[in-house]
């Protein structure tokens, strides 16, 4: 068996994707590094080169998320059969993206969804690792799979268990609870769930780039506009040194900056993220993206701003430029995603949200930018 | 009833001075900088004012600790000053003159928190500060200590014959007497301040160095003092530039030059000088240079940014995202004024720093235009030029990966077939885009699976029909059938084919095989096999001398052993991770044939 790293070939490569920022390409090349280490049967290296692609893969910069899930079922594999030589701890962390992203696609079955969960659960007992982070799971699952009653109830469950080395960092808890509270209404309680991150005492890698563009429906409906100007103003511009990852970051933005009449901010971020937004691959975040949009430009039809100058857009949009005619292809790719979701959970949960975001964005009144 | 928050000043002080900076060498600089700012300031009283710093330094002897004192004459103190400035944690005689950080920066000043000299608690328990006040001719002499717990003294005294300004006295404490080395507290002076315009000596005994520069670097053009700004970046980044230019950018007031770096390395190691207002701020400013920008290394002069109040860093505001970004445009610019005006030199720098350059033509479509035609690939027939291909063809053939177009160049570089090799970082990208870019050009992913579909069917196809039965038979729970074709070189008796999609599939195949019952749900829910996904395929070489002998054979279970052996050995010569089954196979088929061979 050749020692890890030996083959030339595969050290040139490594070296290599050491000098790239993440980035597709720097995935791409982690995945040949791994199937020339696995063909020489250098499984450490492949094995390293498995973990840095789980990185990369979920890296704000260029998710690949389907890369994600065959990563980590190879590297879950090779640990259960080998658990003092790949060590299982390695891979933990990376579990909970998965489980993070995995209903936002509309194939994955609802069993498996929840057997993801409980087998996450588990790992983690095993590892020592504590029960918070499968309950804080268990909250969002529910949530993607229209249930947010059942997502409510279980909060008190994860929020009674301590903090462990497995459960997500303050930030990103106190974020999932913010937009979760903000998705069922209770927006006094969403704004409360998110000041630290507000006053700037909690961050992490997303937040609060995602947490304040969740917010302004909450401080819309509360009359806080001071403060969703304020959090409209910071959150788009972090989101806008994002690269692909800021694709469905920026979406909440678009929406807001249409609504006050910020056209030059609603243009740019279309130019910039619509294209891109094509190339999203979970159902979940097509949705989002696309229901946002057609909102956005039925605003800015509204506020009279019609013809758009926009890039060469692919086929789907064909040579329309009018944001109404636009705003129509963007809905029918945003129903259809939350139709394969409610066909997979069994409801009707996406479609409405849909719906009612959109009554409710229309039905604001205009503010100035 | 609204009340006022309360402060452990000696916490504050503590906070302030152990926990904020990074290093405790960063006194050396605080020192400096309010001496800067005390002769800034006599300055606005008297333009034609010459200001000089002093730093004496004064080895401890045996049992005796080290001292040292900063001597300026700058504007000085009043007593009230002193209980103002010094004494109030916060309180800066820089901030009230000039509220916004560029007024500030443009009338010289350089510190602005008020806790610049808390600093200097990291390396002595007890600050003395001796000043006269420049504004009242006849004002005493004012002594201030202050100490690590909060505490303070004021003490006047008979000022008259003493010189206008400031001098602080530190004494070192246990444990960072390296610092008050003198040639340490000179490494240390020019690090910070060898931009600065007023002159600044450090003493010690009779000896006595300058250590400002004849100019700041950013005062240097690089006409004519290319020389002095190459011997700079070596001494100061540690390497001779490929090329020097210059940079402004408008939005944070910045000026200096870039230097592009003679090797490659990463992006994350890469170190710069970065001064606010000629104060050295840090080696690592996150944010300031694009992420794509790791091939230049920068010495640079702001005199808008915000610093945090370390002065280590720069505010992520967007002051400094513009900046950034024109930044970003200057070194575009001068890439593509090099590829017009200096081909030679561009090459060199793409030589060096292909990936990076090709990074940033995929990120900006501008450069892309600029450059894409000049850029080389490799294909099956050579490199070339990206222009020299567009201009003559209208389709362009690429194996998405490396591996791809490993399995496929021997026999397409034979054919003639040209095929890019899209397996290079940012290549394919780069080729995808140009489908886009060049409407008369289609770009087209070709795998091996593609080149079997070009290769020709042999005269005497019939002679192999047995082999092909018997191959197909085998294969066909493996989802591969079998073909024969004709091609060079006759060496390689059979080529295993499968297409990009296949390739996934194979790999997920691969994957599920060893995975959990729950995984293989996962995998199988989230990539469902494609109706369309083209059959594997194992293409015979008619013209190899042992597939031409095997097809000849009329025993049945030689041809089928033989056929798993040739199965196998395409899999491995195009470098296939093998599953247990195929090694089972080749095992099965090896052990076979010797025993026939034996018997």
């Amino acid at each position: 068996m050749p020692k890890q790293g030996e083959d030339p070939e595969v050290k040139r490569m490594i070296e290599e994707v050491r000098r790239l920022p993440d980035c597709a390409a720097a995935n791409a090349l982690w995945e040949q590094v791994a199937c020339a280490a696995e063909t020489r049967g250098d499984l450490e290296t492949a094995w390293r080169a498995r973990c840095a692609i789980l990185g990369s893969s979920a890296s704000h910069n260029a998710p690949r998320f389907e890369t994600l899930f065959m990563n980590l079922a190879w590297c879950l594999a090779v640990s259960d059969k080998e658990p003092d030589r790949f060590a299982p701890s390695g891979i933990l962390w990376q579990y909970k993206w998965v489980v993070t992203q995995a209903p936002e696609y509309a194939s994955i079955p609802r069993s498996v969804l929840v057997g993801l969960v409980a087998d996450m659960d588990q790992r983690f007992i095993r590892a020592g690792w504590g029960r918070r982070a499968g309950l804080h799971k268990r909250v969002e699952l529910h949530d993607m799979l229209g249930e947010p009653d059942i997502a409510l109830g279980a909060i008190e469950a994860w929020r009674a268990v301590p903090r462990d080395r497995g459960s997500d960092c303050m930030a990103c808890e106190a974020s999932t609870m913010a937009e979760l509270l903000q998705k069922c209404g209770q927006d006094e309680q969403a704004v409360r769930e998110a000041r630290r991150i507000v006053a700037g005492q909690l961050s992490c890698a997303t937040v609060p780039h995602c947490t304040f563009g969740a917010l302004l429906p909450s401080l819309l409906r509360l009359g806080r506009l001071d403060l969703a100007r304020t959090l409209y103003d910071k959150g788009r511009r972090l989101v806008a040194s994002m690269q692909e990852g800021g694709v469905t970051l920026s979406a909440p933005y678009l929406l807001y900056a249409a609504l006050i009449g910020d056209h030059a901010s609603a243009l740019a971020i279309l130019r910039a993220r619509l294209i891109p937004a094509l190339s999203l691959q979970a159902d979940g975040d097509r949705m989002r993206w696309f229901g946002r949009a057609r909102i956005a430009l039925e605003l800015l039809a509204t506020h009279g701003v019609d013809e758009l100058d926009l890039p060469e857009l692919p086929p789907a949009f064909g040579t329309e430029r009018r944001a109404l005619p636009l705003a129509g292809v963007c809905a029918s790719i945003a129903e259809k995603h939350a139709a394969s979701l409610d066909q997979r959970n069994g409801n009707a949960s996406m479609t409405e949200r849909l719906a009612r975001s959109r009554a409710q964005w229309l039905s604001f009144p205009r503010m100035a930018s | 009833m609204s009340e006022r928050f309360k402060v452990d000043l000696s916490g504050i002080i503590d906070l302030a001075s152990n926990h904020m900076y990074t290093t405790s060498e960063v006194f050396v600089r605080e020192l400096i900088q309010n001496a800067v700012d005390a002769v800034t300031a006599r300055r606005q009283v008297d333009p034609e004012f010459a200001g000089s710093i002093r730093v004496e330094v004064i080895p401890g002897g045996a049992g005796q600790a080290s001292r040292l004192s900063v001597v300026d004459n700058g504007i000085g103190l009043t007593q009230a000053e002193v209980h103002e400035f010094l004494s109030t944690v916060g309180g800066s005689s820089k901030r009230n003159d000039a509220e916004d950080v560029v007024d500030r920066a443009s009338a010289g000043f350089l510190g602005k928190f008020g806790i610049g000299l808390l600093s200097c608690f990291m390396v002595t328990d007890e600050i003395v500060v001796v000043t006269k006040s420049a504004k009242d001719p006849g004002s005493r002499l004012v002594e201030w200590r202050g100490r690590t717990d909060g505490s303070y003294v004021v003490a006047e005294s008979e000022g008259s014959g003493a010189p206008v300004g400031t001098s602080v006295y530190v004494t070192s404490k246990e444990g960072v007497e390296d610092l008050f080395e003198v040639e340490r507290v000179i490494e240390l002076a020019r690090k910070y301040a060898q931009m600065l315009s007023i002159p600044i000596v450090v003493a010690s005994g009779a000896h006595e160095t300058c250590i400002n520069r004849r100019l700041p670097t950013w005062q240097l053009s690089c006409e004519a003092d290319g020389f002095e700004l190459e011997e700079y970046c070596q001494e100061a980044l540690g390497f001779r530039p490929m090329d020097v230019f210059r940079i402004e950018a408008p939005a944070g007031l910045v000026r200096g030059h870039l230097f592009i770096r003679p090797t490659r390395g990463e992006a994350w190691s890469q170190s710069h000088h970065v001064y606010a207002n000629g104060m050295f701020v840090s080696e690592q400013v996150f944010g300031l240079l694009p992420r794509w920008a790791s091939f230049v290394g920068a010495c640079m002069d702001s005199g808008g940014l915000r610093l945090t109040a370390s002065r280590e860093g720069l505010h992520h505001d967007e002051s400094l995202e513009k900046t950034s970004d024109q930044i970003g445009s200057a070194i575009r610019q001068r890439l593509v004024h090099l590829l017009r005006t200096q081909p030679q030199k561009f090459d060199a720098i793409m030589g060096v720093h292909d990936t990076e350059i090709r990074g940033l033509a995929v990120q900006d479509s501008e450069f892309y235009t600029v450059i894409i035609d000049l850029l080389e690939f490799e294909t099956t027939l050579g490199r070339i030029r990206f222009g020299e291909f567009r201009r003559e063809h209208e389709r362009l053939l690429v194996a998405r990966t490396a591996e791809q177009y490993r399995r496929l160049q021997p026999i397409a570089s034979v054919l003639g077939i040209r095929v890019f090799n899209g397996g290079f970082t940012y290549h394919e990208e780069l080729l995808g885009l140009a489908a886009q870019r060049f409407p008369d050009l289609s770009v087209v992913g070709f795998d091996t699976s593609d080149l079997v579909m070009s290769l020709p069917e042999p005269d005497d196809a019939d002679r192999f029909s047995a082999v092909v039965e018997e191959a197909n038979e085998m294969l066909e729970p493996r989802d591969c059938r079998c073909v024969v074709r004709e091609f060079e070189p006759t060496s390689v008796s059979a080529m295993f084919a499968l297409g990009m999609d296949a390739e996934y599939h194979r790999q997920l195949d691969r994957t599920k095989a060893m995975s959990s019952e729950l995984w293989q749900k996962m995998l199988e829910s989230m990539a469902p096999r494609p109706q369309t996904l083209n059959p594997t395929c194992l293409c015979l070489n008619s013209r190899n001398d042992v597939v031409r002998r095997v097809a000849g054979l009329g025993d049945r279970q030689v041809v089928r052993a033989a056929v798993e052996v040739l199965y196998v050995q395409a899999l491995m010569s195009g470098q296939h991770s093998l599953t247990s089954a195929e090694i089972e196979m080749l095992n099965r088929g090896m052990e076979f044939l010797l025993t026939r061979a034996i018997r």
